[in-house]
């Protein structure tokens, strides 16, 4: 029943990320938030990127670790808010660690790429993680670019979305739920 | 039991099988409706709990991308489950975040989840669980679900389970009637063998055994029943066949009544008994023919029977068809089955002539058959009677002994026939001269006994005593002959004389015995006088038996001499010397001898005597002049059947010579039975001794009698020669008696001869032989011996002791 419900999901991809999806991911525990406000593209798209890696596990990574390192390069929409949110939003039970990191990628879990990384250094970067237990987050990419990241956000019509690349997530040794895969508007394999 | 019971039976059987599995299975399917109901309710809850944590995990990330359309359409997918009327999903703040409702269902979801679980419809049942994720709770999920389904599969189940229960009703059912068929069959078979034999006891039908199960046994069993039965039934009609051949047969009557007293079978002898006829009434009639004296006797005999359960007999007086009473003796008793009683059964005998034997036989015992009078048996029981009715009234009576003078005369005059007639005419007399309430017996020969009681005076005793008296005094007639007979009476009085039957009867007696010896013909009252002397009577006795157990009486001889003087016999007469009273006269002891039968011993005692001195002394005698000795003989010795023995027997240990010994009888013995009499004194005669007739002239000697005895002489008693010669009729009656005497042959001893005027007379008549004290008293037999002794010596003086010795045995 949920398998045919997979295929009828696939292709509707949009979230409209609002208020409520920031009182999940980002309220509950992060009072600093101001909930009354309305949600900046910033806040949407980290409460999108912290969702998605409630939903992502890696293989590699050793499930005693505490801290769950998010690295990012370039400038990501939503690096503010992470920034802001390290060291106290957690995943599960490890605790976001985000940091801006050129280099020592191998030991970041996530990879949020914004939009300022040119097209040979964010090749380099995609390269570099192949075969690495790493999620990659296109977030603000530029056009053209983030196909080959395993997630891709998108912002359409006030609404972020983001597409899949499942080859890549299977490259990197990271494992995506499927109601993931069932939220994403594209699914790349 | 009827066929149709049989059916109802195994319809019986198989409707009460059929209803308790009936309600077995229904409470069975109940049991499984409910149970299925309840498992369905849990699977219900099961899978609503299931389908919640599905939807549920299945809308985190809806929950946590907030993605609303994500989440409506995961919680669509709850529309495949058709009981699910609604699922609700809220968010993390509880906050209604998406839904679905089936189309038609009536629920909805409220807006806050605060009262969702509590809201539900009758048939609904709301299952919530928290969704989670990453161990945070990112809200909740409710499922909604009608209730409907639980009864729905039952829609499916009931039915089935009501065609189960049908087609196993339906199989039992037949299966059952099989079973049942194989039961019952062999018990209607056996119903039918059961009823054949209530219709005939005897059918020798019997069930077929067809199995060897219970069923079978139970075959075999009943068949054992049946020949057990059956040899029953043939011994109890070989038993009424025997009872009715008895009964048919018997001498006497059978009969039998129901409970309601009607009779209900009885033989023929009971209907000849009776004179009745076979039908309705003939108990009736039976009853009616009782003797109305007896039958309230009869009637509370039988009410005894009933109540006592036993057997009474009853004998009664009856009359018979021809009007004579005849006695019947019925014995009835009661026949009782199981508790209660069905009847009488009993039998019946004519006793008539039983009861008439009986009478006769009463008589005989009780009566005298000569005058009819009591005998003695009964008057003693009279007399009893009398006395303790005397003792009540504090009154007085006697007993009076009646016995006829002379009465052997009488019968020698007119025979014992006559002599019966005249004792019948006597005891009516008797009779007659008493008063009713006094009673008469006859005690035997010629003695009566006369009981009079009550009596207030005596002198009433001696004027009914005197009356008696007068009454026998009077001439009588029998046959050609009329007579005058006397009688004594003894009289003895109650209390004065004695208390009991038999004192008066002994004191009676002995006043009698007195009257007897004091004149005869006269009354004479006990006393005790009489007394007296019969306890010394007694005591003589006693001393007499011993005098002659110890041989301590004498023999002492009186001398017979012959005409011209010269001893030529002798007569033994016994003599007793008491060591306490001296000599004991012979008339005191002789005739107490005669009474109580010690003569035997003492005429044996004298014989011996006589016959050791006559075998020892014969010799010495001899010189005496004695050759032989007479020896009296008593009534009780001469008719002894030991008599001839005995003598024989003497003789021979004696030696001594028959011819010595002459026997001297008196007449009255000869008399009293003559015939036996004249037999005895010839086998005497044969034997070679003498005899004579002793005290002549004083019985009643017949004539003719007198010259058939075989006697050698008569002794003419005293009383004749005492008054020789001066008193002519004695002198007359000596002289015809001698004259007699020598027509006869016999030759004539005279006893008491005390004067020579009296031996010349005699001797002048021809009397041979004298005896008396003119010639000698009586001495002791060893003075002869010793007077015969010095005779010898005298006159053969050169003869030894020891020639003597040999001379005086004879030789």
């Amino acid at each position: 029943m949920f398998k045919q419900g997979s295929g009828f999901w696939r292709g509707r991809s949009c979230l409209w990320l609002a208020r409520g999806l920031l009182s999940v991911v980002l309220c509950g525990p992060f009072p600093l938030l101001d909930a009354a406000a309305a949600p900046s593209e910033g806040e949407l798209r980290a409460a999108v990127i912290v969702a998605i890696m409630r939903f992502t596990s890696w293989d590699t990574v050793s499930p005693e670790k505490p801290v769950l390192d998010v690295c990012l390069l370039g400038k990501p929409v939503s690096g503010e808010v992470l920034l802001a949110i390290s060291g106290e939003q957690k995943v599960a039970t490890r605790t976001l660690n985000v940091r801006s990191a050129q280099t020592d990628l191998d030991q970041c879990q996530a990879l949020v790429i914004g939009e300022d990384v040119d097209d040979d250094e964010y090749e380099q970067l995609i390269a570099q993680t192949n075969g690495q237990s790493i999620l990659t987050v296109c977030d603000g990419c530029r056009r053209g670019l983030g196909e080959d990241a395993i997630i891709q956000l998108r912002l359409r019509q006030q609404r972020v979305s983001f597409e899949v690349n499942l080859a890549r997530a299977r490259n990197n040794n990271v494992a995506l739920d499927a109601q993931l895969l069932e939220l994403a508007s594209l699914v790349r394999r | 039991m009827s066929p149709v019971s049989h059916r109802s039976f195994r319809n019986k059987v198989l409707r009460t099988i059929l209803s308790s599995m009936f309600v077995m299975l229904g409470v069975t399917g109940l049991g499984l409706v409910g149970i299925e109901s309840w498992i369905n309710e849990k699977k219900l809850h099961q899978d609503m709990q299931v389908l919640a944590d599905i939807l549920g995990n299945r809308s985190r990330a809806a929950l946590e991308f907030g993605d609303t359309n994500a989440g409506q359409l995961n919680l669509s997918a709850a529309k495949y489950q058709k009981y699910v009327d609604a699922v609700c999903l809220y968010d993390q703040s509880g906050a209604l975040f998406s839904a679905y409702s089936r189309t038609g269902a009536s629920y909805d979801c409220s807006t806050e989840l605060v009262g969702a679980t509590q809201k539900k419809a009758r048939w609904q049942t709301v299952t919530t669980r928290e969704v989670w994720h990453l161990d945070q709770s990112l809200g909740t999920i409710s499922v909604v679900a009608n209730r409907s389904f639980i009864f729905e599969s039952l829609r499916f189940f009931v039915p089935l389970l009501l065609v189960l229960i049908a087609v196993v009703l339906f199989l039992v059912t037949r299966m059952l009637k099989r079973v049942m068929r194989s039961v019952t069959l062999p018990l209607e078979e056996l119903h039918e063998t059961a009823q054949a034999l209530v219709d005939d006891a005897y059918a020798s039908k019997r069930a077929t055994k067809r199995s060897d199960d219970e069923i079978g046994e139970l075959v075999d069993v009943f068949n054992r029943m049946l020949d057990n039965l059956a040899s029953e039934n043939l011994a109890l009609q070989s038993s009424e066949n025997r009872f009715r051949t008895l009964t048919s047969n018997a001498p006497i009557g059978i009969f039998q009544l129901d409970a309601d007293g009607n009779l209900v079978y009885a033989n023929e002898r009971w209907y000849k008994i009776t004179g009745t006829h076979l039908g309705a009434g003939a108990w009736d009639n039976h009853e009616s023919r009782i003797v109305k004296d007896d039958l309230d006797l009869y009637r509370s005999s039988w009410e005894r029977a009933q109540q006592k359960s036993q057997s009474v007999l009853v004998e009664y007086r009856y009359h018979s068809d021809n009007g004579v009473e005849k006695f019947l003796m019925e014995n009835v008793a009661p026949l009782t089955a199981g508790l209660g009683m069905e009847g009488m059964i009993g039998t019946l005998a004519d006793v008539t002539e039983l009861k008439n034997a009986q009478k006769e036989l009463e008589k005989l015992a009780f009566y005298d058959p000569l005058t009819g009078l009591p005998n003695r048996r009964f008057f003693v029981d009279l007399l009893g009677f009398g006395l303790a009715k005397a003792k009540r009234s504090l009154a007085k009576a006697a007993v009076l002994m009646l016995d006829m003078d002379n009465f052997k005369r009488v019968n020698d005059l007119l025979g014992h026939s006559g002599g019966d007639q005249l004792l019948q005419q006597q005891a009516q007399r008797i009779r007659a001269a008493v008063r009713e309430q006094d009673a008469v017996s006859r005690m035997g020969g010629d003695e009566f006994t006369i009981m009079l009681a009550p009596v207030n005076e005596i002198s009433e005793v001696t004027s009914l005593a005197k009356r008696v008296l007068d009454a026998v005094n009077l001439p009588i007639t029998v046959g050609a002959h009329t007579i005058e007979v006397g009688a004594s009476i003894g009289v003895a009085l109650y209390p004065a004389d004695g208390d009991r039957a038999e004192d008066l009867m002994r004191n009676a007696d002995m006043a009698l015995y007195e009257a007897k010896g004091s004149g005869r013909n006269r009354v004479n009252f006990f006393s005790y006088k009489l007394d007296l002397e019969l306890r010394e009577s007694l005591r003589l006795e006693q001393k007499l038996r011993q005098a002659i157990r110890n041989q301590a009486l004498e023999a002492y001889l009186q001398p017979q001499v012959s005409a011209d003087g010269k001893v030529i016999w002798a007569e033994a007469l016994v003599r007793w010397f008491d060591p306490e009273e001296g000599q004991i006269s012979p008339a005191r002891f002789v005739a107490l001898a005669e009474e109580t039968g010690l003569i035997h011993g003492l005429g044996q005692l004298m014989l011996e005597r006589v016959c050791f001195h006559l075998s020892q002394h014969k010799g010495y005698l001899g010189h005496v002049g004695i050759k032989g000795i007479s020896v009296n003989l008593s009534g009780r010795q001469f008719y002894s059947r030991t008599l001839l023995r005995d003598i024989k027997r003497v003789m021979a240990e004696s030696g001594v010579e028959p011819e010595q010994i002459e026997f001297e009888l008196t007449e009255s013995l000869v008399m009293d039975d003559v015939q036996l009499a004249i037999d005895v004194m010839r086998r005497l005669r044969d034997l070679g001794c003498r005899l004579s007739i002793d005290d002549f002239g004083t019985g009643y000697s017949s004539l003719s009698y007198l010259k058939r005895f075989p006697i050698n002489c008569l002794k003419i008693d005293r009383s004749f020669v005492e008054d020789i010669p001066h008193d002519p009729h004695g002198s007359e009656i000596a002289t015809a008696i001698i004259a007699m005497a020598h027509k006869l042959r016999l030759k004539v001893v005279a006893e008491g001869v005390e004067t020579e005027a009296q031996r010349d007379f005699l001797i002048a008549q021809g009397c041979e032989s004298l005896q008396g004290y003119l010639f000698g008293k009586p001495k002791h037999i060893q003075e002869y011996v010793d007077l015969g002794r010095a005779l010898f010596f005298e006159n053969n003086p050169g003869q030894i002791k020891s020639a003597a010795s040999s001379q005086a045995r004879g030789d």
